[in-house]
């Protein structure tokens, strides 16, 4: 056994998932990401958009959700297909969905569910 | 001969040289003190020359006040040619005019500037922290106040007022009796109807309910109430008092405000799938006020005899000397106070005691407050002077075009036909124009604008909406002209505005219903009423209510008709970019 | 988690664009005379300098715009530069850019074109069998 060193953590490894969403859509998805997957890194802003979803809008641009969930590396690719899936990406006028590596992501706990991890 | 040069060449020498430059030769250090902790460090203060401090603030002042410029000139300039062109009338006072115009455009550009530093910053807070904070019956509670007291504030309500000694108690009893024995109580009708918007709208917001139900059945009563007095002669009059007092509750104070409550408490509901979703307050503020003014007639109806109000009306024409405090231009600094001062100490209070928040950047919240104070000031005395003294000069006069004046040589100018064309040319300009300037209408645009991320463009509401007054006030003239029955244009108009409703999504319906609650405020109503006036002396009416209503009726039609429009020829678009798609299948 | 296929895209950079606020249209019009296919904006307040210039801070505009723009990796360097030319942000307090890369992203990709590029992996053909988009 190796003792633990305080050792920088290789970069890269965890990432960070965001998707231009058809608006109202953001919300849906951060809940699912919560209850089904037990990820609560999930954040939704609002934006206008072009030429990415078919949703409410207002003649050049339409509004859209944007996500954003910061996930450690071993559930990228889970929480990429989740998403992918749920929010109807891959559908027409779905929105975009993409994945950046990140240098660090805070550990984020709810606070009541502290015991429980 | 052709040359042959590789695509990533020609790339290459097309773009810029990249100059590399290490963002890590260009942050502070890190400094530590003696124990070992950091020192936070402080970026220096800079320091600005002359010739900086004019850099910063010529854009500054120069965006702001050539947008102001931009709305208003051209309705001063299209008000003092039609006069002088095709009225051939002599513009009177000029100087005093031009001076009062300069005075609008500082007054709007200052108060606007307010508006975005001081005022929204209250609403945005509020708004976001009452409804996490209070429990249901306290912002409920709150809400109600506050639709009070922004009645109170509004300063387009005295104008309604100011129109009473002008009635003759022999014509129209029942209406002179409300303006001049209960107008008391039609400010605290309209009041208390204002409140109960606020109310309705709040728990809709909670219930996420679409405003769609709550428009058909808000509607129900005021058709009723509307067909029900059109058959008495006595009320009938009143009908255009009614629809008025609710055109005109909501100005440029109120909106921003109520619009940024409802979107906070809308967003803590978090139902409603477009950003839109939290408006929907104003119209039903420029509803309820309706429904309750008309009740009030018929009290009024039941309690007085037309004799009565004729007896009481011949004891009360001694005039007496107004204080100085209602003489201009003291009138128009405080209404500038009353409109603004009560809010902000309400929203103080509120802030302070309910919610224990405090503001950030008080500075900055405060010197926004003072651009407004100043901003209304102005705006307030150069509309007395400017606007509506050139205003109601035109507007005494348009109807020379078709009718015989005593004031103007030589009319009716023209054949009938084509007078009462140009009068409805007029109309439609007046409204254009006045509503381009009217500062609610740009601080719904703003918020508009703010919530959609920019999908919505200011700009694009402004058109519609002032294209829509335009249409009403012309329909208004055509009511005045040919004394067409106010009871049936209201009806035929909100029906049509309710069919568009039943086809158009949420989201446009919201927006518009709103347009409709702000278009008419303090430079509208007198513009309008001016011309209502003359007009209705012109052609003898008894009254020259009514404007206003078809004024705010008709932007709702337009504003759902331009939704329609844009999502039909969006959709169009998308199909075709599909086909496309589907022929050259190459990314 | 569902068997459905994912198809994942791969070589693309996101472009990231702030800068004062009414100034985004006229960047992403130029983003997509440069081949963008999709582009994003939302409202942002920006800090840092009016705390710096004292009374005269009111007069700098703290209302952002944030363009996010995804594009693919031969794209991003011609992109980003117009973008810059067209926000002209080689002048100071215009605005600030940069490119993040990306693993991977995923949208509706058409069914035929999907067709086409599979075609073309089999080695049924070359690129020289499409022919050329024309601008």
């Amino acid at each position: 056994m190796t003792i633990r060193r305080r050792a920088r953590r290789p970069a890269h490894t965890d990432k960070l998932i965001k998707g231009f969403l058809p608006k109202g859509r953001g919300v849906d998805v951060v809940r699912l990401l919560h209850t089904e997957l037990g990820i609560n890194t999930g954040n939704v802003s609002s934006a206008r958009g072009q030429g990415l979803t078919h949703s409410v809008g207002y003649g050049d641009w339409g509004e859209i959700d944007i996500l954003t969930v910061a996930v450690s590396s071993d559930r990228a690719d889970e929480v990429f297909a989740f998403i992918y899936d749920r929010a109807g990406v891959g559908v027409h006028g779905g929105g975009l969905l993409f994945q950046a590596p990140l240098v660090k992501v805070t550990p984020f706990v709810l606070p009541q569910m502290a015991e429980e991890t | 001969m052709t040359q042959k040069i590789r695509f990533g060449e020609f790339v290459r020498e097309m773009t810029i040289n990249q100059r590399y430059v290490s963002y890590n030769e260009l942050t502070p250090k890190p400094f530590v003190d003696s124990s070992g902790a950091m020192v936070p460090i402080r970026p220096e203060r800079l320091r600005l020359r002359p010739m900086d401090i004019r850099r910063l603030l010529a854009p500054y002042i120069g965006t702001r006040v050539s947008e102001q410029l931009r709305t208003v000139v051209p309705l001063g300039l299209y008000l003092g040619l039609f006069q002088i062109v095709i009225l051939r009338q002599p513009v009177m006072d000029a100087g005093f005019i031009v001076a009062g115009f300069v005075a609008v455009i500082i007054g709007l550009t200052l108060f606007m500037e307010g508006l975005r530093l001081g005022l929204m910053p209250f609403g945005e807070i509020i708004g976001d922290t009452l409804p996490k904070k209070s429990r249901l019956p306290i912002v409920l509670l709150l809400m109600f106040l506050l639709g009070v007291g922004v009645t109170y504030a509004e300063p387009a309500i005295s104008a309604l007022q100011a129109v009473g000694p002008i009635l003759s108690p022999h014509d129209a009893p029942y209406l002179y009796s409300l303006l001049n024995f209960h107008s008391n109580q039609v400010v605290l009708a309209v009041g208390a109807g204002v409140g109960i918007a606020a109310v309705v709208g709040t728990i809709r917001f909670l219930r996420g309910w679409s405003l769609k139900p709550v428009i058909y059945w808000s509607m129900v009563p005021c058709v009723l109430m509307v067909v029900g007095m059109a058959w008495n002669p006595g009320l009938v009059n009143t009908l255009g008092l009614a629809w008025d007092c609710g055109a005109v509750t909501t100005g440029p104070v109120t909106v921003p405000l109520v619009l940024a409550l409802g979107l906070g408490i809308a967003s803590a509901a978090g139902k409603g799938s477009s950003s839109l979703s939290g408006f929907g307050i104003v119209t039903l503020a420029s509803l309820y006020p309706i429904i309750l003014v008309m009740a009030l007639a018929l009290f009024v109806v039941a309690t007085e005899t037309p004799e009565q109000i004729i007896a009481a009306a011949a004891l009360a024409t001694q005039h007496s000397e107004l204080p100085w405090f209602e003489r201009s231009p003291w009138v128009e600094v405080v209404h500038g106070f009353r409109a603004i001062l009560p809010l902000v100490a309400f929203l103080m209070i509120v802030l302070k005691f309910v919610l224990r928040e405090r503001l950030r950047e008080v500075g900055i919240v405060a010197y926004g407050i003072g651009l407004c104070l100043l901003g209304m000031c102005l705006f307030n005395l150069g509309l007395s002077y400017g606007l509506t003294a050139l205003g109601s000069q035109s507007g005494d006069t348009v109807a020379a075009a078709f009718a015989r004046l005593e004031s103007v040589a030589d009319s009716p100018l023209y054949s009938v036909p084509v007078g009462i064309s140009i009068a409805l040319a007029f109309g439609w300009a007046l409204g254009f124009g006045a509503t381009m300037a009217e500062p609610a209408l740009h601080a719904l645009g703003v918020t508009v604008e703010d919530v959609t991320n920019g999908a919505f463009r200011k700009h694009t509401l402004m058109y519609t909406v002032a294209a829509g007054v335009g249409v009403g006030l012309a329909i208004g003239i055509l009511k005045i002209i040919f004394a067409l029955p106010l009871a049936w244009l209201i009806v035929g108009s909100y029906a049509v505005a309710v069919l568009l409703t039943m086809f158009s999504t949420e989201e446009f319906v919201n927006v518009a219903w709103d347009a409709a609650g702000v278009t008419t405020g303090e430079v509208t109503v007198p513009l309008v009423l001016a011309m209502g006036l003359g007009f209705g002396s012109a052609t003898h009416a008894v009254e020259g209510f009514g404007i206003l209503t078809m004024a705010s009726v008709w932007p709702i039609t337009t504003v759902l008709a331009a939704g329609l429009w844009v999502q039909y020829s969006a959709r169009r678009r998308m199909r075709a970019e599909e086909r496309a798609e589907a022929r050259v299948p190459q990314q | 988690m569902s068997k459905r296929e994912v198809v994942v895209l791969t070589d693309v950079s996101l472009i990231t664009c702030v800068v004062q606020r009414g100034v985004a249209d006229k960047i992403v019009q130029v983003a997509y005379e440069t081949g963008a296919q999709g582009a994003t904006v939302h409202f942002a307040k920006g800090m840092g300098i009016r705390e710096r210039l004292g009374v005269f801070g009111v007069a700098v505009e703290v209302e952002k715009e944030v363009i996010n723009i995804v594009v693919s990796t031969d794209q991003v360097e011609r992109v980003f530069e117009r973008m810059y030319l067209a926000g002209e942000l080689d002048t100071p307090g215009m605005g600030i850019m940069y490119i993040t890369p990306l693993d991977k992203a995923a949208t509706y990709i058409p069914p035929e074109v999907l067709e086409k590029l599979s075609e073309h992996d089999h080695g049924h053909g070359t690129a020289t069998e499409f022919e050329p988009v024309k601008a």
